[in-house]
């Protein structure tokens, strides 16, 4: 059961890192923002049953799960919209191999970029991904590879048209 | 053991990657990647590949979701003012204890000299067990208080107008003159009559004496002391040196008076019949052996933790 101190502790601690994660993956800050206060709110709610080792995992899950269900209301509500053109990366005004890698991450799936930042970000282990995100270890290993390959496959395109 | 091959080399080429291999698994992905020089390129190409976070963005909301942190409480009990408070009340509750029990067995009788004397029966009262009525003298059949061993043995003799005592019965029409004399002799000795002086009884009612009652087969005259103000009759029990203890306690919420412990039961009677006029005589003057506690009702307040001497 968490008490005050320790709840407050951990909006210290993982607060930062838990925007940052969430930022990274959907690019819009007030919507990290958001996401960050849900989750921290949703981990007040289930304080009597939470332990401060486990309170961390339980967050990126929880931001991870509040994504997902973003992401989905919003490509459904795009659905019913009529879609306007997606903007075009437009490599010349961007610098630097960073934006670059950036821009090609955010070309991937939401599942392919939570793997990737919770193994780059964060630093998990694949067994600790694996437990996070309720997946089998080898499907953890090959997801995140395939990510990185296609993460690869579009900073090639981006270097190629930059250039 | 698993053997890498082009089908399932994806699950092992991220712990090629981060050199997390065992030595024969890293030995069978090189030679994989020997024979496909394209998943080579893939593997060269995003060794590099990662994404680091930019630990200038921070989250600036986190004074909104900050809780109060209350601070440690102290147990009520371990907190020094609910100490001293406890003491204080535990000291207050008893000395008020000492207090009231001290009230109670410190009390003392304030020494009267006392306008009523006790002394012997000057003159025997003639009872005739036959005609009582005729000669102003009344005969009390036992009703006794709590059922004894005696007064079963009363109640079963049938049409028997008896004086009663608490270890014989002796019936009325038996009780011959001489034996009233010979309890009247031992009455002489032992019981008091109470009478009051003139000045006494110029403040209070006078006296009428006119009761005789029979008890432990004697006969005593008994006066009527009900029209004595309390301190009158405890200055005169008190004269008398054989009433060694007597504790008369008025009950009041019941109303009730408490006798212990006297070793003269006519004083008791008499003191009772001069308390409580109305009260039934003969009932007072049936005692129990072992005599320690008898309540009878008293009507009026009279009494109020009044404590004879011993």
């Amino acid at each position: 059961m968490l008490n005050n101190s320790e709840y407050n502790t951990l909006i210290k601690l993982y607060s930062d890192g838990l925007y940052r994660y969430i930022l990274k993956a959907n690019s819009n800050p007030a919507e990290a923002q958001d996401i960050v206060q849900n989750v921290f709110l949703q981990l007040w709610e289930k304080r009597d049953q939470i332990k401060v080792e486990t309170a961390k995992s339980l967050l990126y899950k929880m931001a991870y799960q509040n994504m997902i269900d973003i992401y989905r209301s919003e490509k459904a509500r795009q659905q019913r919209e009529v879609m306007p053109e997606p903007e075009s990366v437009n490599p010349s005004a961007q610098y630097g191999s960073r934006e670059l890698l950036d821009q090609a991450f955010d070309l991937l799936k939401p599942e392919e970029k939570n793997i990737i930042l919770l193994r780059d970000y964060e630093g998990y282990t694949y067994d600790e991904i694996s437990e996070m995100l309720n997946r089998p270890l080898s499907s953890i290993k090959v997801g995140l590879y395939r990510a990185r390959k296609k993460m690869q496959h579009h900073l090639l395109i981006l270097e190629n048209e930059v250039r | 053991m698993k053997t890498i091959t082009i089908d399932n080399y994806e699950e092992y080429i991220i712990d090629f990657v981060d050199n997390t291999l065992s030595a024969d698994l890293n030995q069978e992905m090189l030679t994989l990647l020997n024979l496909h020089p394209n998943v080579a390129d893939e593997v060269l190409q995003f060794r590099n590949l990662k994404v680091t976070p930019d630990h200038t963005i921070t989250f600036a909301g986190k004074a909104d979701l900050m809780r109060p942190e209350t601070p440690i409480k102290t147990p009520i009990w371990r907190r020094p003012l609910f100490i001293a408070a406890s003491l204080m009340m535990i000291s207050c509750v008893l000395g008020l204890c000492l207090y009231t029990s001290g009230d109670i067995h410190q009390e003392e009788l304030v020494e009267v000299d006392s306008p009523v004397k006790f002394k012997p029966i000057e003159k025997s009262i003639e009872v005739e067990a036959a005609t009582p009525a005729e000669n102003n003298t009344e005969v009390i059949e036992a009703k006794p208080i709590a059922q004894t061993e005696s007064t079963k043995q009363l109640q079963t003799k049938e049409n028997r107008k008896i004086v009663r005592t608490s270890n014989q019965v002796i019936p009325a029409q038996q009780q011959m003159a001489s034996d009233i004399q010979v309890d009247q002799a031992i009455a002489d000795i032992s019981n008091p009559v109470v009478t009051v002086p003139s000045d006494v009884v110029s403040q209070s009612t006078p006296v009428a004496s006119k009761e005789v009652i029979s008890t432990n087969g004697q006969i005593a005259l008994i006066q009527d002391l009900s029209r004595l103000s309390l301190v009158e009759l405890n200055s005169a029990v008190e004269s008398e040196s054989y009433i060694a203890n007597l504790d008369m306690e008025l009950l009041e919420m019941d109303k009730k008076i408490r006798f212990y412990a006297s070793p003269n039961r006519r004083i008791i009677s008499t003191l009772v019949t001069a308390l409580i006029p109305s009260f039934a005589s003969e009932e007072v003057l049936f005692l129990p052996e072992n005599l320690n506690d008898i309540e009878i009702e008293l009507l009026p307040t009279y009494i109020k933790n009044r404590k004879v001497k011993h």
